[in-house]
């Protein structure tokens, strides 16, 4: 099926398996459609009366008029829904083989020995294993799969599902409220603090499929965790869509980092809603690099609703040949003595349009808020395109607020001095640019900053000459 | 340099190759009773220099709308101080080009009281090789007054070697004064420097227990800061006529700045 690709991007992600279980599945969406997710996943009736909810605001909201233009996406040729296996397993022996080989080669169940305190993974629209250390079970840390969090701890999941993102925020957030499906659940208790980062791998596999994940994340007061969110798809030349939610809600004094790598295909469009709740003297990190796809929009967003609350952002966006990645950051400050930090770099390449796309919001309450924002772009040719968009909105006069963006090229006097101690023009390319983003790579963990480097140096293959 | 004063309902001000002129230009001057056009164009030529003096002080006036088209020719050195000093509602749209080689650096100071409302739109096109632009823009906020700055920098595709920067600084002197700001950058050439800031400021609780223990009050205080941003901005004018008619510009609108 992989037809007409070309050279030069022949990543593992573009590998792909048979999908018998698509012959079950149809395009398209109708009430009939969300009335049967909700029913085969043997869901509450509250559950289902919320996705009629938001298919209805889904039916009546217009495509958002702001950012790439998304007319080209045909939503009538999207999948919504395919079950690729029947419940999430505990251990990998029991993960159908071509499932497991695809999240082998992707290095999931590897890392999970190493570095890991729980892994979940999902393929197409359900959760295929979902395991957490005994050590974090006896703390009374929950990491499970959204759908079956729905049925053991229903009362929190209905306390604080979609109430982060409304439904009514966008279009695809109306969308995702209508078909969610997997996706993660994580509860950390009051003063649970967990060194090892939790995983969640997400895998669109079938062409023409979309993926709707949604990840609801509890941190208690005074807790401290990180959670790492891979994602990718193969390439087939059909559109696919993947519009999932985060929603985290930090409680008083605690600490979480959200760390993402998604490197979508290139017929992809990613438009995910991230945004956290930070409650007083908490703290919020958001470390994200976005890779692939053909459209995304993402800007994790931090509402720091707390006194004290506090946020950093940290991305990375990579726009190759044909690609689009409106990406950015948003805080907003409610609260007084609150503060945040954005720093982003982005680069473009072989026609590629990397867009920051940023909002800070200093409500009338917020005395005292301090922001600082800091764009950095990499255009690596002629045909590349950088654009920095950053809106600030101040309503209280104690602020102090900094907003800094430049945009260049890589340095000729840099790529010389590389090419003198024996590098090709490509690798001084990518180290440079791999230089560039370190400061984001370095908030990773070793593994996931490999990745992101090996990510950057694919992108880099034929850079020049 | 010729002084060229433009007229209020001139529509259309070409400046031909080659010349040196500065331009003063008093759009809603409290003398000036004749209509402002709604659209103002700047054709300058190639290799001109020019110093380009635009004050708005429309403390008479309910609202100024203004759209403005600036061509600038290849090689041509524009600077510009613009001055807003208030009106009830004032919407101004600029939209500038710039040729092979153009110089363009612009300088802005408004203020903004009571409950006035500011929407101003930059727009700075970098169409050929070489080309400087260098915008700064300082706004000072009082009462209830709002301010909405957008300005975007688009830099061509073939508009290589082109640098330029523009920077953003609100100062917000009370409690129900709100402000946004959008820098934009736009850029679709590699071999440029480019880059924006914004910020906003606040007098800090240090600082204004500093200066209220030296015998000042409150007001005076914020009296200093308009008028160390308004000595700041007199002093990158080229020409002394053009620092003293500014200042006494200022003067008159902020008497409690006289000596």
């Amino acid at each position: 099926m992989i037809d007409n690709i070309p050279e030069g991007h022949n990543s593992l992600w573009d590998s792909h398996n048979p999908s018998a279980y698509m012959k079950n599945t149809r395009r398209g969406l109708d009430e009939k459609l969300v009335r049967f997710i909700s029913r085969e996943k043997k869901e509450p009736t509250w559950m289902l009366e919320r996705r009629l909810a938001s298919l209805k605001i889904y039916e009546k909201m217009t495509l958002p008029d702001w950012g790439p233009d998304l007319n080209r996406l045909n939503l009538d040729l999207i999948t919504y829904y395919a079950r690729a296996a029947d419940k999430p397993a505990q251990s990998w022996d029991d993960v159908p083989a071509d499932i497991k080989e695809t999240f082998n080669r992707l290095g999931i169940p590897q890392a999970e020995q190493s570095v890991l305190a729980g892994v979940g993974a999902q393929y197409e629209s359900t959760v295929i294993y979902h395991s957490l250390k005994e050590q974090f079970k006896k703390l009374g840390v929950v990491f499970e799969d959204l759908d079956v969090a729905l049925k053991t701890h229903e009362e929190l999941v209905k306390k604080y599902f979609m109430q982060g993102i409304p439904p009514s925020l966008h279009k695809f957030a109306a969308l995702h409220g209508a078909v969610w499906s997997g996706g993660t659940f994580l509860y950390i208790p009051r003063g649970v603090k967990i060194e090892a980062p939790l995983q969640a791998y997400f895998r669109m596999n079938a062409k023409g499929m979309g993926q709707f994940e949604h990840t609801l994340i509890i941190v208690e007061e005074e807790a401290q965790a990180h959670y790492i969110e891979g994602c990718s798809a193969p390439r087939y030349g059909i559109d696919s869509l993947h519009a999932g939610c985060v929603e985290i809600f930090v409680a008083r004094g605690a600490r979480f980092r959200y760390s993402s790598v998604e490197s979508w295909s290139k017929d992809a469009y990613n438009l995910n809603t991230k945004r956290a709740l930070v409650q007083a003297d908490a703290h919020m990190e958001w470390v994200g690099g976005n890779f692939g796809s053909n459209v995304t929009m993402l800007y994790p967003c931090s509402v720091l609703l707390g006194e004290g609350a506090s946020a950093d952002h940290l991305g990375v966006a990579f726009a190759n040949s044909g690609q689009i990645q409106d990406t950015g950051a948003k805080v907003i400050h409610v609260a007084p003595n609150t503060s945040s930090n954005v720093v982003m770099k982005s680069i473009s390449k072989s026609g590629g349009r990397a867009i920051y796309r940023g909002l800070i919001d200093i409500g009338a309450k917020a005395d005292n808020a301090v922001s600082s924002i800091k764009c950095d772009a990499l255009i690596l040719d002629d045909r590349s395109v950088s654009d920095t968009i950053p809106r600030l909105n101040v309503k209280n006069q104690s602020a102090v607020l900094a907003h800094e963006a430049t945009a260049g090229q890589l340095s000729a006097e840099d790529i010389f001095y590389l090419r003198s101690r024996g590098l090709s023009e490509a690798q001084a390319s990518a180290t440079i640019v791999n230089g560039f983003i370190e400061p984001i790579v370095k908030e990773l963990p070793l593994e996931y900053a490999v990745e992101m480097n090996r990510l950057v140096e694919l992108e880099m293959e034929n850079s020049v000459g | 340099m010729v002084k060229r004063i433009i007229q209020a309902t001139e529509k259309e001000i070409k400046v031909p190759a080659g010349t040196k002129v500065l331009l003063w230009e008093d759009i809603g001057s409290f003398e000036t009773k004749q209509k402002i056009p709604a659209r103002r164009k700047f054709l300058i030529a190639e290799n001109c220099i020019v110093e380009h003096i635009v004050i708005v002080h429309g403390k008479n006036q309910k609202a100024i709308k203004q759209t403005r088209h600036l061509e600038l020719g290849r090689g041509s050195r524009l600077r510009s101080a613009e001055i807003s000093l208030g009106a009830a509602k004032l919407e101004w749209q600029s939209n500038s080009r710039l040729a092979d080689r153009a110089d363009f650096t612009k300088q802005v100071l408004f203020y903004q009281s009571a409950s006035d409302e500011l929407q101003v739109q930059d727009n700075y096109v970098f169409t050929g090789l070489g080309a400087r632009g260098q915008f700064s823009v300082s706004g000072v906020l009082s009462g209830a007054a709002r301010a909405r700055y957008f300005s975007d920098l688009a830099i061509k595709a073939g508009a290589q070697k082109t640098e330029t920067r523009i920077d953003l600084k609100l100062f917000l002197l009370s409690k129900e004064a709100q402000g946004s700001l959008l820098p934009g950058l736009k850029i679709a050439a590699n071999d440029v420097k480019a880059g924006h800031s914004a910020s906003t400021f606040r007098l800090s609780a240090e600082e204004l227990f500093y200066l209220s223990s030296r015998g000042l009050p409150e007001e005076q205080i914020k009296s200093l800061v308009i008028r160390s941003l308004v000595d700041n901005f007199t002093g990158h004018l080229s020409a002394a006529t053009s620092r003293r008619e500014v200042g006494k510009i200022f003067a008159s609108y902020f008497p409690e700045q006289r000596q």
